[in-house]
């Protein structure tokens, strides 16, 4: 998946770019900003993360613009918070609206979202947790069961597997899953883990998939 | 002259002549010799002169009065004028400035979610979540001297409005190990500007988070009193305020007797504003206390919310 991002400062859009290259994306960010039509065209994204201020015309033009030769998924991102700017932005032909400084978890939501709808995209990545375990949008599979993750149980083992390779501290837990709503306690969070690390055992046996790192918190082996 | 002519016209002119005429007339029918008439007329004329010549520098003077007047009203004007445009040109500017610097601060937090070094990275994003916090609340200041300009009433669930509060607050909430309440609001509704409620409730929350004790906990609650009324109330268990302060919560400046080491948010803004902007949208906000033990923030609705939402 390619994405398109029109931002006129240089270090953010490096940041956008990194970022979506984390989450598994490529990217590409805008330099001839008096020719955004024909750069986009040149790309060819999936998706355009497009920010509203700036130079020589306004992401309200360029969406229009774009709106004319393509059907691609446009994300706002405005530092602006009018609900005059969300309309217009709607009525530019844009799919979604994100404010500065914007939650980078918020994002990737929005992206895989606004992906999904347009072309019936989905992460369907297999992600092999142990041998003959892994996990596939949501189901853990094992040699001869599997079990459907919780939406909260979801996000954790994305987040886990995504830093592999490092601790995931409590408190990032916790913001991904307040960012979706659920605002669990440090408790709770324990009773979660627990409760995954029990249907994990269920599919894959004795091997401990989570491990605690204790006073921080957990990681995927 | 001929403002004066205008102004006063057919009376003087008029009047005199009629008199004249009634005078002449009376004497001629009184059988006063011609010349006596004539003479008496004359001196009448001299008279009727003499006061008209008065009349005229009354009005003149009368005029020029009014003159200087409607100059210093229109100097009033223009410079209260002046003002307005000043304070809006200024606002705008804050703004403006207030959207330019929320762009190095986007760059700003991606980069610490990229730091090596976690702690410093989880040191950078709290300086950087009380930046964000510290524009969110200027922003909308800046608006409420124009607040007119810039509301939308809508439909608001107290459910999403408290989300939003607290989702805001995450970072300081999640790292002061806060529990949250939220099931009493159900599917409370009002009519009111999202945007400003969540300001309201921004404030509040920063205050709870600010004077919280040990097993911090915050709960909201909402009930429909009465068609007319819902009651939407946020309550902390942290050290609450001593009875005597209490009515000086909203007031500016207000920092209390308890100042807290690493403080968060000591301006003593945060209540004002929120009372403010209440004050604007026309909720009323309370608050209760016990020292020590709780602070309970109620805001009340006062509108046909029922006919409203109907209409929607």
């Amino acid at each position: 998946m390619k994405l398109y991002i029109v931002e006129d400062d240089l270090t953010l859009a490096g940041e956008l770019v990194r970022l979506c290259g984390r989450w598994g994306f490529e990217a590409v960010h805008a330099l001839r900003f008096r020719e955004i039509q024909e750069e986009f065209q040149e790309v060819r994204p999936d998706l355009v993360l497009m920010d509203i201020n700036l130079p020589f015309y306004d992401g309200f033009y360029w969406c229009e613009k774009i709106r004319e030769i393509s059907r691609v998924p446009v994300l706002f991102l405005s530092s602006r918070d009018q609900n005059a700017d969300k309309i217009m932005g709607m009525a530019a032909g844009g799919d979604d609206y994100m404010e500065k400084p914007f939650d980078p978890e918020l994002l990737l939501v929005k992206i895989r979202s606004m992906l999904r709808r347009a072309y019936e995209y989905r992460e369907s990545q297999r992600t092999v947790l142990a041998e003959q375990v892994f996990l596939e949008d949501g189901v853990v599979y094992g040699p001869d069961h599997k079990e459907e993750l919780t939406p909260s149980e979801r996000k954790i083992m994305e987040v886990l597997i995504r830093e592999r390779g490092r601790t995931v501290t409590r408190e990032e837990l916790m913001q991904v899953l307040w960012n979706t709503d659920e605002f669990v306690t440090d408790a709770s969070l324990t009773v979660l883990v627990s409760r995954l690390r029990a249907r994990l055992a269920r599919v894959a046996g004795d091997r401990e998939l989570i491990g605690t790192k204790k006073g921080t918190g957990y990681y995927i082996r | 002259m001929k403002e004066y002519i205008k102004a006063r016209g057919r009376l003087p002119a008029g009047g005199a002549a009629f008199l004249f005429f009634l005078l002449f007339y009376f004497g001629y029918l009184c059988g006063v010799p011609q010349a006596d008439l004539v003479y008496f007329e004359v001196l009448c004329a001299i008279g009727a002169a003499i006061l008209l010549w008065a009349d005229v520098r009354a009005f003149r003077k009368r005029r020029k009065e009014e003159e200087t007047r409607r100059q210093q009203e229109e100097a009033w004007e223009n410079g209260l004028e002046e003002i307005k445009r000043e304070q809006r040109e200024a606002q705008d500017y804050l703004t403006r400035w207030i959207h330019e610097v929320k762009v190095p601060l986007a760059a700003l937090k991606l980069q610490t979610e990229r730091c090596p070094d976690r702690e410093m990275g989880g040191q950078m994003k709290d300086s950087i979540e009380k930046i964000s916090g510290l524009l969110r609340t200027m922003l909308l200041y800046s608006k409420t001297g124009q607040m007119e300009n810039d509301v939308e009433f809508e439909k608001v669930f107290l459910k999403e409005a408290a989300k939003e509060a607290v989702k805001n607050h995450s970072w300081f909430l999640i790292r002061e190990h806060f529990q949250i309440k939220m099931e009493d609001l159900g599917e409370c509704a009002v009519y009111t500007d999202r945007r400003w409620l969540v300001y309201i409730l921004d404030q509040i929350l920063g205050n709870a988070v600010k004077y919280c004790r040990d097993n911090p906990e915050i709960v909201f609650g909402a009930e429909q009193v009465s068609p007319q009324r819902v009651r939407f109330w946020i309550e902390d268990n942290g050290t609450g305020v001593a009875q005597e302060e209490l009515p000086w919560i909203f007031d500016r400046g207000y920092t209390g007797g308890q100042s807290r080491e690493g403080d968060y948010r000591s301006t003593g803004m945060g209540l004002y504003l929120a009372a403010r902007a209440a004050r604007r949208l026309g909720i009323r906000l309370e608050a209760l206390s016990e020292e020590g033990k709780w602070t309970r923030i109620v805001l009340t609705f006062e509108q046909n919310i029922t006919e409203m939402l109907d209409g929607m």
